[in-house]
């Protein structure tokens, strides 16, 4: 043991001598100057606009991480939208698939902030609170870094997505007037896995709406976003709650169209009523507007996921323009929502979208 | 190459080429044979795979990988501790999951302390190990599906917490002990690879030098011998589970500091990642053998394997099926390298080589000097029957005889009558080579042992056993392995043949069937020290100082030939023949009174054993696929002794044409008119009367150059 005693010394000394120091916190640094700016005179001919915002995208790289890329019409979608925009001006658009796989998110955003391989990062965020650090990071290493779709603890200079809280709220008011319609007061809240900013604003305000219409939300479940276990966990609801049930919320489309089987099966079960169980969700491209038809959904609160590639690829253009240090400025955009259902989802342009 | 090799390199006497010199079966058999192989081939192996990956990770992945090796790599310890322990631990992953997420529960939704919270993590674990470890350890479980039950149950349960505070512990809520764990540094050094590599450095100090690793190592190769040998078996069971969890949920506490994570997958499939990493890293799935060192380089190649796949944009299903290969290919390395490895090595290790042989001396002249005869037939015996095997004899100033044999002792006969027998000393190993140093010590060679001295009151002691290793050997030539005849010169230096640095000595015969220049010649200092005075001889058997005192004669039994080495005076340092192409093979050589020598040949060459010696690939499948008894060899059963002058010239031979009496001599010793015939076969020692005309003035006992060494009147 005469080694670990040397080593306890030697640490010991380590300790007095260099003391216990902290990394430096990123704060936000100096604002910036106008002179900075691509278009710091607001006097410029057509020609000269043109070829500043052109120049200014020539050569920068654009790092897109969602958390699911492939097979995946939402983030493929956007991916399009930037690509179309922003490659013809000489940047360069590339996306790095999570597959679900906060581990890899990390690891992958790391990596390029080590490699400093962009100069905007376009962060699809797992959860609130898993790259905190990697934001701070970005920021730090010179790196813009824009939160799409789902908020996060921590702001970047941008966030560009749905206003998911209202759109709960006013989905959740569609279901509790078919519901009082129908005289039944159980609603079911089906979410992601619970920790992501989609979750926790679709859960509380559905909670708030539904508790102060006099309803009941019944039980709050985690489908993690996985197809199967959202329709596992309806079926087990209609297993339990039969026709006293009213309503699934379910978050994001694609679970919706499990949820709809499950109910559609117990319809054929005879364990509920056609129509009795109504299923409400958020977003909706063509495959919900089909189901939508077919009555396997309800209604949903259909947002301008197709604007939401365009709006960020604005942001991006801005955020180079402006020439402002990363992390200088903070700033939130919300994207329009509709509630449709089958009778008026085709008056929409933001329900109904295809694929890119 | 003087840095490498000691003494006079005697390998060109061998009439063999420099190829001839490197036995490349028997170094891969020494290579092999090292118990650090079984660690190193699957570590080598590993670290290829381990640069392929970095290739494509980038060479700065350094910090990100350190970072994640300093959660991961905990697990890697703990694992490799249970493993070596003889068991398994698959739930590491969800004791993470529980611990990172009870850690983040208790901060954020419990508004616990976090002095309170950071003990909590890894006592979480250690409890969650301790229910591991009481249900394999007490109840008798085993370990593999009990743990692999502790996941599912671990895991549940950690995904059940976070259903249950999935809004909860987004909370945003800051604390000074994550940003310690998070971004704090000592002496410029992240605080998590402190404690990351303090945790390394006692567990393997532990392991490999307390008596707690010890056990643990036991109980791991084998429960059985550990519980006959009193170890607490149960509660070393139980205590590297416990350890193994607890490290788990140290390393769940620094993966909430680091990525705070709340989703319900935190900890999936680290079970993987940890085994795999500990396999790559040499660790035995068999138990018993493993460090937590090569551990963690495994681990290091897992992570860099995995930030490799980032790197290249793989999709995701590509790294657990990586992962899976590796295990697969290592697991499958593991099992047939660990069964093999020592059976190749034993494979290998008989390489025979070349040597060049002259054309066989015709004997057969019956005028000739060769010509048998049945003079030593007549020799009567001493000690027929109580003696076992003598290989060499001495005789004292008082005429006793000294004998010893192959039980390890050394009988005393008193002359003159011989019949008196007693066992004046015990050796305890094979003796061999008998010579009388100046202050009157029997010096003993002793096969196995080494070089021995006994004292007139029959006190053995040790003069040396040892000499310096060569340099950059694998294999250890430390030891006087078989230290077979030896001789005191003037100065009270003891020269010694060690005929085979690798051969046992109740394996001589497999010695003279490889042919290698396995042998050497060490002088022993009366200060105790040794040297290596020649090295790279074929078979060195016989050892005598020269008359003069300023050379000795080595004989090599496996090239048919006697040399001289001078030790002193202008040549000193020098070798040069006495005599070559010998028609036998040559043993023990002493001094004749009349200023001549006298030589047993242990066997004589036939044209069937000359013809096997030009073909190495035969003797090689003769050893591999006969039995010893089946061997063609040279021919043994012969008696035959000659007398030799200064210049190698053959003054007389004698024979046991009968070959009844004395089959095989080995050594012959002349005192006050006889010839004392000792051999290693035989069950007497014969003492047949010289001839006047061989008889000198000169005692061949005494050490020359000394006062004792000095020409006598002759007795006649």
């Amino acid at each position: 043991m005469k080694v670990l005693k040397v080593l306890g010394i030697v640490m010991a000394t380590l300790l007095i001598v260099t003391g216990c120091s902290v990394g430096e916190s990123s704060g936000p640094s100096d604002s910036g100057k106008k002179s900075d700016q691509v278009f710091a005179d607001p006097n410029s001919t057509l020609t000269d606009t043109v070829e500043k915002a052109v120049g200014s995208m020539d050569g920068k790289r654009v790092a897109f991480v969602p958390l699911l890329l492939k097979g995946y019409g939402l983030t493929s979608n956007w991916f399009e939208s930037m690509k179309i925009a922003l490659e013809p001006m000489g940047a360069e658009v590339t996306a790095y698939d999570a597959n679900f796989d906060p581990q890899k998110m990390v690891s992958t955003i790391d990596q390029i902030i080590r490699d400093k391989s962009a100069d905007v990062l376009v962060l699809h965020n797992i959860d609130v609170g898993i790259l905190v650090n990697q934001i701070a990071a970005a920021e730090k290493a010179g790196i813009y870094v824009i939160s799409v779709n789902m908020l996060s603890n921590r702001l970047g200079d941008a966030y560009v997505g749905p206003n998911t809280g209202l759109a709960a709220s006013d989905i959740a008011d569609r279901a509790i007037a078919d519901c009082k319609a129908k005289g039944k007061k159980n609603i079911s809240i089906i979410d992601g896995p619970g920790n992501d900013g989609a979750s926790i604003e679709w859960v509380t305000n559905i909670e708030r709406q539904v508790k102060e219409a006099g309803l009941t939300v019944t039980e709050v479940a985690h489908s993690n976003y996985d197809n199967a276990t959202a329709r596992e966990i309806a079926a087990t609801t209609l297993q339990k709650q039969k026709s006293d049930l009213c309503a699934f919320m379910v978050l994001f489309d694609l679970n919706s169209l499990a949820v709809g089987d499950a109910v559609q099966e117990a319809v054929g079960n005879g364990l509920v009523k056609n129509g009795d169980v109504g299923v409400y969700t958020f977003s909706a491209d063509a495959a919900v507007c089909d189901a939508m038809d077919q009555g396997l959904v309800t209604a949903s609160a259909a947002y301008d996921v197709t604007g939401m590639g365009a709006a960020v690829t604005a942001t991006i253009q801005q955020l180079i323009q402006m020439n402002q240090p990363p992390g200088s400025f903070h700033t939130v955009s919300f994207l329009g929502h509709r509630v449709v259902d089958k009778t008026d989802m085709h008056n929409y342009n933001v329900a109904c979208w295809v694929n890119q | 190459m003087g840095f490498l090799t000691q003494g006079i390199d005697s390998f060109p006497l061998t009439g063999g080429g420099w190829r001839d010199r490197f036995a490349s079966g028997r170094a891969l058999s020494d290579l092999i044979g090292k118990r650090w192989m079984e660690g190193a081939v699957p570590l080598t192996l590993a670290l290829v795979v381990g640069m392929i990956a970095l290739s494509f990770a980038g060479s700065n992945v350094g910090p990100l990988a350190l970072d994640e090796l300093s959660e991961k790599g905990l697990l890697a310890i703990g694992l490799t501790v249970v493993m070596v322990g003889g068991g398994i631990d698959l739930s590491v992953g969800a004791i993470v999951a529980a611990a990172s997420l009870t850690s983040l529960v208790a901060h954020r939704a419990w508004d616990l302390p976090m002095l309170l919270v950071v003990p909590g993590a890894v006592l979480l674990g250690a409890l969650l190990g301790l229910i591991n470890g009481l249900l394999i350890g007490k109840a008798g479980m085993r370990p593999f599906i009990t743990t692999l039950v502790t996941l599912l149950a671990f895991g549940g349960g950690a995904r059940m917490l976070q259903a249950h505070y999935s809004i909860e512990i987004t909370s945003p809520k800051q604390d000074y002990v994550w940003y310690v764990l998070r971004e704090g540094r000592l002496a410029g050094v992240p605080i998590a690879w402190v404690i990351f590599f303090g945790v390394l450095i006692v567990v393997h100090i532990a392991l490999t030098r307390s008596r707690w690793g010890w056990w643990i190592t036991a109980v791991g190769s084998d429960r059985r011998s550990a519980r006959r040998n009193g170890i607490p078996i149960e509660r070393v069971t139980v205590m590297v589970y416990v350890l193994s969890g607890a490290l788990a949920g140290l390393s769940g506490l620094l993966l909430a500091a680091r990525l705070g994570r709340t989703d319900p997958t935190v900890g999936q499939g680290l079970e993987l990642v940890a085994l795999t990493a500990v396999v790559l890293g040499g660790v035995s799935l068999k138990g018993g053998r493993g460090s937590v060192l090569r551990a963690t380089i495994g681990m290091l190649v897992v992570i860099l394997i995995f930030q490799a796949t980032v790197s290249q944009g793989l999709e995701g299903a590509y790294y657990p099926t990586i992962l899976a290969l590796a295990l697969l290919v290592f697991a499958v390395l593991d099992l047939k390298w660990g069964k093999y490895r020592a059976l190749a090595a034993g494979k290998l290790k008989n390489d025979p080589g070349k040597v060049v042989l002259g054309a066989l001396p015709d004997i057969t002249d019956p005028a000739g000097i060769w010509a048998l005869n049945d003079k030593l037939t007549t020799a009567p015996p001493i000690g027929l029957g109580v003696i076992e095997g003598a290989e060499d004899i001495a005789i004292g100033d008082d005429g006793s005889l000294y004998a010893g044999d192959r039980r390890g002792w050394v009988w005393r006969f008193a002359g003159p009558d011989y019949t008196d027998g007693k066992v004046f000393a015990r050796t305890g190993g094979l003796v061999l080579g008998h010579a009388w140093d100046a202050e009157k010590n029997l010096v003993l060679a002793v096969g196995g042992m080494g070089v021995y001295k006994v004292d007139p009151d029959g006190e053995v002691s040790l003069a040396a056993n040892r000499v310096r290793r060569t340099r950059l050997s694998l294999f250890d030539d430390s030891a006087l392995r078989f230290a077979d005849d030896l001789d005191v010169a003037p100065d009270g230096s003891i020269y010694v043949s060690d005929f085979s640095t690798r051969t046992n000595a109740a394996e001589y015969m497999l010695e003279l069937v490889e042919l290698r220049a396995n042998g050497r010649v060490v002088r022993i200092d009366p200060d105790g020290s040794t040297e290596i005075v020649s090295t790279n001889n074929v078979f060195p058997n016989g050892i005598c100082t020269s008359h003069d005192g300023q050379s000795i004669l080595v004989a090599s039994t496996g090239l048919c030939r006697v040399d001289r080495l001078w030790i002193s005076g202008p040549k000193q340092g020098q070798m040069e023949p006495v005599m070559e192409n010998l028609p036998g093979y040559p043993d023990n050589i002493n001094r004749a009174s009349d200023g001549n020598y006298w030589m047993a040949f242990v066997a004589m060459r036939t044209p069937s054993s000359d013809l096997l010696v030009k073909y190495p690939d035969v003797r090689r499948r003769m050893i591999k696929e006969l039995p010893v008894d089946n061997w063609v060899v040279p021919q043994m059963n012969v008696s035959c002794v000659l007398k030799f002058n200064e210049n190698g010239e053959v003054l007389k031979v004698l024979w046991d044409s009968s070959l009844e009496k004395y089959p095989m001599v080995t050594s012959v010793k002349e005192h006050q008119g006889h010839l004392f015939l000792a051999g290693v076969n035989n069950n007497r020692v014969g003492r047949f009367a010289l001839d006047p005309e061989d008889i000198g003035p000169i005692d061949p006992g005494a050490v020359p150059g000394t006062e004792a060494a000095r020409p006598k009147e002759a007795i006649r």
